[in-house]
């Protein structure tokens, strides 16, 4: 791969599909039926070999019964929480043991007469050979649903892309958070970085257990739809430390409920936290220990525990639960979005049916191979600023991944609009060129747009809301690079503002070896007898230069500087002036004086230094490849 | 000039180091009468530092009338980096970093009259049509500003306008603007291409010139109509007479033309016998003449290269920088032909501690007046230059850099300078008059000190002078009042105190001199503490360890004695030295009684003791400085220390069989060294007594030597003292 991804200023396409069809096509009213309220059992009043029953999905939609044992309560299991140890005794759980996706199974026991709701399937050991499962209290659950939600979740009137029945008004999630902290990326605007978003991430939630023997979150597994297994093998390398386990699952991740699909959530039912759903899909599947109301609470642990969030959420239907002596879990996949996860607390998630989560429509146009069958992909990607980015990515690398499926060597271009409320619409040129081989969504953290989103969506001055993004993939299965051989100067000194020429020896992939002039002038502000150094380095290696954003729009404004062709080699030096930039400004090649008066004294409001390049393009054709350097003196004037 | 009216960004010149803060009693000057120290403040250096309000400070240390300023303290700009005055007595500032046009007026009220959105407005001019261009950096943008359009700089007043770019030349900076009356054009002056554009009446440029360096930082166009450009980093002063007939009137050893100014054709005087005949006004023959300043740097520090956007968390905060110090010169270049041909240049002003931002030329100036104004770019200063080198501090602002200065008249009320760094404008009320006053800056005595004559010496007036005096380096509530002045030299009556300000007062003798201002002062007395008495190490046990062996003793009949002292009230000190044997109880005089010492050092010849151990006494007293029955003294003992003159002994020597066997004996002793030569020849070989250790006065030998045949050997032995004695034995 050469560079993998740069960007250029380009026209964009004006197309903007839109999902709107499927989205918006909404199932037929039917009176919703809210689970009644149950007794419950507190962890005090749990004795060892108290029995009742789990409720769980192992096929379809409808919960199925399973029996359960105490063994004994752990008490002081976490801060503030206790631990239920049962036994689970089912057919197939003798099979598959601990399972993930079953995070939140209710299990209820029998209080004399009663059977007592006494919480959430949650923890398990790995490599455990037992079928026994910690049961989070349901107490420790609760108080979740009690927790106030963000002053910034405003209720808003608004069209849900996706909408439950048409008699409930939805309410649609703000983007800001109440602990913004906890999923933030912490660096400087315009140092942004996806994997280092997502250590950070991962250092801040779910720790990992302490060993092998010490009872563990049920993983929660993500199914994933529609990608590589390059990228799930990656996903995987990045996600699993929050404990989430990517599977290689199939499912669109529904956008459209299934005809026999339910229309609300029940106790024990299956649920998918749809962080992508479309024609590439993730989701984070469990399990509905209680619903109260339009909410309900699930799980048993955290997802990732983000606290305050405003992920579409949607009921789930389980294929199959596999078995594994590490770990087994259900496979499956969403059959009707719907509500928000509203709250991903330590031992609970909260969904709320009636909360449209707001996520980002996203449509990648394919060029270039008119083989492909599949020539638009339309997805929607939760709209959260540690996940966006990472699903973009992933979604432009698996949308070159397909498209670059037979291996062939090729060179491709993606123009990505990003279309923020409020502020237009940006454009991002990433391109690579790949002598076989498909990159994989990683390949793309280091996009334009991927970054750019990220940029974005953890700037430190103010909520961004990402309207859409699109994209235009072109193909053009050849290797079109341009490999520098070598530089050498025609001239070995100048006169002060004379123009050095350098001759590059250039080799095509695949063409004949060539030479090019190029040529850059070298300033009068050289002295006689001074050496010049030239650098000859690709297009695509220039930085452009930019002041350091103090907001929105100045970040903005960097994202979209103007970058110089990466299908040219560029010749530079540095100009013997410095520079400074501050608000946005730059101000390169200062006299000393106008440097001086720059940086103020009195006041800690400076400007950065910048070192100022004197530089001219040349255009080779093709991607360049290869640095080089030349010197030239500057000889005393003829005249 | 017949340009317009734009007061460029300039560059500086330098005073020698006109420096401030704090005088202290060290650099007082001690007086004849015992005890009486004196402040002299007789030089530039020394009359500067302090407040200066309608006076100045000549390089020759005159204290002149000068500049009375007003001050309005900007809140809307940090730096000032071009000015220009309006008619109806306001002045217009281009300020940075904050890209801002503000306006001063008459009253001193700052307003804002454009947001450009730049770094700053590095130039200002006027006009047709009384259209007033701003030039800006970074972006080579020209704004066309309406000074009527301003808004006040409180919280809630509205917006001020944000003009739209009237002109954008193809360069990224913008220095200097001038507009050629006669030719209806505006010229600007960019970087970092070097290119001087014309710019049309619509806003369209045109390159007119392009030199062969990288900025060109100021412009002039002289009476003959050339254009001249001053350049950087070259330090280039280009004449362009017509475009493309350009030529290189002066390649300074500098690296910054910062600015430029013509000085107008002298004006026939007025004849001061009407009888005579007037003297005639220069010829035109003479040539033109200007004033440019020139600036000098040392290597600036390449900036941290870094990748990828540039990074900066909100809130971030960043230590100021401490600010480039460059050096600063005024040249003046006569005689200059139409095409800048010819001219002759000279040196007027040189400053090894600033580098300078402003000019203004005095556009009438009197014989022996100031004929430019220059603004200093680290520490303030505003200095005036006549044609002889002479110069003067006028003024010296709250801020770090001078970025503008205009003139009325040759100086007069009404006249103006703008600083940066903290931005500020001063405006002169008066020159001399009722209230000016020359305030010292804070003279440290030391110790508490009482106050004497208070002296000084007028020329063309009087002056009256007071003093006032506190506890504190910085003068507060604990410092008194000033004193009731004098006005002829007297008794200052201020309070005992530790520090003092002098004051004098001009009493509106705008004419008035004053120069040698002096103060008696005697501080309480403090006895000096000789804290530390030295013998050298050699030929003395008293001093750690004496090689015994290794080097061969240093032999001297003299001692050198040293000694410090701690002297708080820096009187001048004469010592006594006085020695006696550790057993006797008798001091004797070292030094003669009636011929103390002035340093702290003697070399004691001790040929004539007795050999044995001694100490020495040193005696300090400040007698010198105070008055008989006030002086003080104190004295310190030496350490021990041998004293021995006598060489050993070599009592017993034999040489058998190859093995050299002696005696020797010391009278005081140790022995510390023995050593042995084979046959005459070098070099000595030291030889170890029989115990090992060379340690007492008597020391025996018994080396094998290794001889084989006959041999003559001689041994050398060395008392501490470094008395030596040589015995010589021939044997088998």
């Amino acid at each position: 791969m050469l560079a993998a991804v740069r960007s250029l200023l380009l026209p964009c396409s004006a197309s903007l599909g839109l999902l709107v069809g499927g989205l918006l096509a909404l199932p037929a009213f039917t009176p919703r039926k809210v689970s009644a309220d149950v007794p419950t059992i507190s962890a005090d009043s749990v004795k060892p070999g108290m029995k009742g029953y789990g409720l769980t999905v192992f096929e379809g939609t409808e919960p199925t019964k399973f029996d359960v044992e105490v063994i004994g309560v752990l008490h002081k299991f976490r801060p503030n929480q206790d631990l239920l140890l049962v036994k689970t005794i089912h057919p197939r759980l003798e099979k598959v043991k601990v399972v993930a996706g079953m995070s939140g199974s209710p299990i209820f026991l029998n209080d004399g007469p009663t059977s007592k709701l006494a919480g959430a399937y949650a923890y398990g050991w790995s490599f455990g050979n037992e079928p026994v499962a910690g049961v989070t209290p349901i107490e420790t659950m609760q108080k979740e649903f009690g927790r106030p939600l963000s002053p910034t979740l405003l209720p808003k009137a608004g069209k849900a892309p996706i909408g439950p029945a048409p008699k409930v008004t939805p309410k649609k999630a703000s983007l800001d958070t109440e602990d913004p902290q906890k999923t933030a990326w912490n660096g400087d605007p315009g140092g942004y970085s996806i994997e280092s978003h997502v250590k950070q991430v991962s250092g801040r939630l779910r720790p990992m257990a302490a060993s092998i023997n010490t009872p563990q979150m049920v993983d929660t597994p993500l199914m994933i739809g529609g990608m590589s297994e390059q990228a799930v093998k990656e996903l995987a390398t990045l996600l699993q430390p929050m404990g989430l386990v990517p599977l290689q699952a199939g499912g669109a991740g529904a956008t459209t409920p299934s005809k026999d699909a339910p229309l609300h959530y029940v106790d024990g039912g299956a649920i998918a936290v749809q962080l992508m759903r479309g024609d590439a899909a993730a989701q984070a599947t469990g399990t509905v220990t209680h619903v109260v109301g339009k909410k309900l609470l699930g799980f048993g642990h955290p997802m990732m525990e983000v606290g305050a969030t405003h992920m579409p959420t949607a009921i789930a239907k389980i294929l199959w639960v596999l078995s594994s002596d590490q770990r087994s879990f259900k496979i499956g996949e969403p059959v009707r979005p719907l509500g928000t996860l509203i709250q991903d607390r330590e031992s609970t998630i909260v969904v709320d049916e009636d909360i449209v989560a707001p996520t980002i429509p996203m449509k990648i146009d394919l060029n270039g191979d008119p083989t492909n069958p599949k020539k638009v992909w339309n997805m929607e990607i939760v709209h959260d600023r540690f996940m966006t980015p990472m699903w973009a990515s992933f979604a432009f690398g698996d949308a070159v991944g397909v498209t670059l499926n037979d291996r062939r060597d090729a060179s491709w271009t993606l123009k990505a609009q990003i279309k923020l409320k409020g502020k237009g619409t940006l454009k991002f040129d990433d391109f690579g060129v790949g002598p076989a081989g498909v990159p994989g969504g990683m390949a793309f953290f280091m996009s334009r747009a991927g970054l750019a989103l990220g940029e974005l969506m953890n700037n430190p001055w103010e909520t961004v809301e990402i309207e859409r993004v699109d994209a235009q993939l072109d193909v053009d299965f050849a290797r079109n690079t341009v490999r520098l051989r070598g530089a050498e100067l025609l001239d070995n000194s100048v006169e002060p503002g004379g123009t050095a020429r350098v001759k590059l020896t250039l080799k095509p992939y695949q063409g004949k070896e060539s030479t090019v002039i190029a040529s850059i002038k070298v300033l009068p502000v050289f002295p006689a007898n001074k050496e010049v150094e030239i650098e000859v380095v690709p297009g695509w290696m220039v930085m452009p230069d930019a002041a350091a954003p103090e907001n929105l729009d100045q970040l903005i404004a960097n994202l979209q500087l103007p970058e110089l062709s990466p299908k040219a080699f560029v010749l530079q030096y540095k100009h013997p002036e410095q520079g400074v930039a501050l608000a946005g400004k730059v101000a390169p090649k200062l006299p000393t004086f106008a440097i001086d008066a720059l940086k103020p004294t009195t006041g800690t409001v400076q400007p950065e230094g910048v070192v100022s390049y004197v530089r001219s393009t040349t255009d080779v054709g093709g991607y360049a490849e290869g640095t080089s350097k030349v010197r030239v003196m500057v000889k005393p004037a003829s005249k | 000039m017949r340009s317009s009216r734009s007061i460029s960004f300039v560059v500086a010149v330098g005073l020698g180091a006109v420096g401030g803060g704090l005088w202290s009693a060290h650099d007082a000057r001690e007086a004849a009468a015992v005890g009486t120290r004196t402040f002299e403040l007789d030089t530039q250096e020394k009359l500067s530092g302090g407040e200066l309000k309608g006076t100045s400070v000549t390089a020759a240390g005159d204290v002149i009338a000068g500049w009375a300023v007003s001050k309005t303290t900007l809140s809307k700009g940090t730096v000032v980096w071009s000015a220009l005055a309006l008619k109806d007595g306001s002045v217009l500032l281009g300020v940075g970093n904050e890209g801002r046009v503000l306006k001063v007026d008459a009253g001193g009220k700052e307003t804002v009259v454009a947001e450009t959105g730049t770094l700053a407005v590095t130039a200002l001019v006027e006009g047709p049509g009384g259209k007033i261009y701003a030039g800006t950096i970074p972006e080579g943008e020209i704004f066309v500003v309406d000074p009527n359009a301003s808004v006040g700089t409180n919280p809630s007043a509205p917006s001020a306008p944000k003009p739209k770019a009237w002109s954008k030349v193809p360069a990224d900076h913008i220095w200097a603007l001038v507009y050629d009356q006669k030719r209806k054009e505006l010229f600007a002056g960019t970087g970092p291409d070097g290119k001087i554009f014309r710019v049309a009446a619509a806003g369209k440029a045109q390159i007119f010139h392009q030199v062969e360096d990288g900025q060109v930082l100021s412009l002039a166009i002289a009476p003959s109509g050339t254009v001249y450009a001053g350049t950087s980093s070259k330090g280039l002063l280009v004449a362009i007479s017509a475009p493309g007939k350009a030529e290189v009137v002066q390649d300074f050893d500098g690296h910054e033309v910062k600015a430029i100014g013509f000085a107008a054709t002298p004006a026939a005087e007025a004849p001061k016998d009407p009888k005579k005949p007037a003297p005639k006004a220069a010829a035109p023959s003479d040539g033109d003449s200007l004033y440019c300043v020139v600036n000098e740097y040392g290597t600036v520090p390449e900036p941290f290269k870094k990748f990828g956007m540039p990074l900066k968390q909100p809130g971030a905060s960043f230590d100021p920088p401490k600010g480039i110090k460059g050096k600063g010169q005024v040249w003046k270049i006569s005689g200059l032909d139409k095409d800048g041909r010819n001219g002759k240049p000279e040196r007027i002003y040189a400053d090894t501690t600033t580098h300078y931002l402003s000019l203004a030329v005095v556009p009438a100036p009197k014989q022996g007046g100031p004929a430019v104004y220059v603004g200093s770019a680290n520490d303030g200063k505003v200095v005036s230059i006549d044609d002889a080198h002479g110069s003067a501090l006028v003024a010296k602002a709250d801020s770090r850099s001078i970025g503008a200065i205009g003139l009325v008249g040759n100086g007069d009320k009404g006249s103006w300078f703008a600083g940066g760094d903290a931005g500020v404008f001063h405006r002169v009320t008066g020159v001399g008059g009722a209230d000016a006053t020359w305030t010292s800056k804070v003279l440290d005595a030391g110790l508490k000190a009482r106050w004497g004559k208070l002296n000084w010496r007028t020329l063309g007036g009087a002056v009256e002078l007071s003093t006032h005096t506190g506890p504190t380096a910085t003068p507060d509530d604990s410092w008194s009042a000033w004193s009731n002045p004098l006005a002829a030299p007297g008794k200052a009556t201020s309070p005992t105190n530790r520090f003092v300000q002098i004051r004098a007062r001009w009493k509106g003798n705008a004419a008035a001199v004053l120069r040698g201002v002096s103060l008696a002062f005697v501080t309480d007395n403090l006895r000096a503490i000789v804290t530390e008495v030295s013998v050298p190490s050699k030929g003395s046990l008293t001093s750690g360890v004496v090689t015994s062996g290794a080097d061969t003793p240093w032999k001297s009949g003299s001692l050198g004695l040293s000694w410090k002292t701690d002297n708080p009230d820096q009187d001048v000190l004469r010592y006594r030295l006085w020695y006696r044997k550790e057993e006797s109880t008798v001091w004797r005089n070292i030094t003669k009684d009636e011929e103390p010492l002035a340093g702290t050092s003697y070399s004691w010849n001790t040929e004539a003791l007795a050999e044995g151990w001694y100490r020495v006494r040193v005696e300090a007293s400040d007698e010198v400085s105070n008055p008989v029955g006030q002086a003080l003294k104190h004295g310190l003992d030496s350490p021990p220390f041998l004293v021995d003159n006598t060489p050993p002994v070599i009592t017993k020597i034999a040489l058998a069989n190859g093995r050299l066997q002696a005696t020797v004996v010391d009278g005081v002793g140790p022995i510390v060294r023995l050593e042995v030569q084979i046959d005459g020849k070098a070099p000595w070989k030291p030889v170890a007594s029989v115990d090992g250790i060379l340690d007492e006065a008597t020391e025996q030998v018994d080396a094998p030597l290794g001889l084989v045949g006959s041999h003559v050997v001689a041994l050398r032995a060395y008392d501490s003292a470094g008395n030596a004695v040589t015995r010589e034995i021939e044997g088998k």
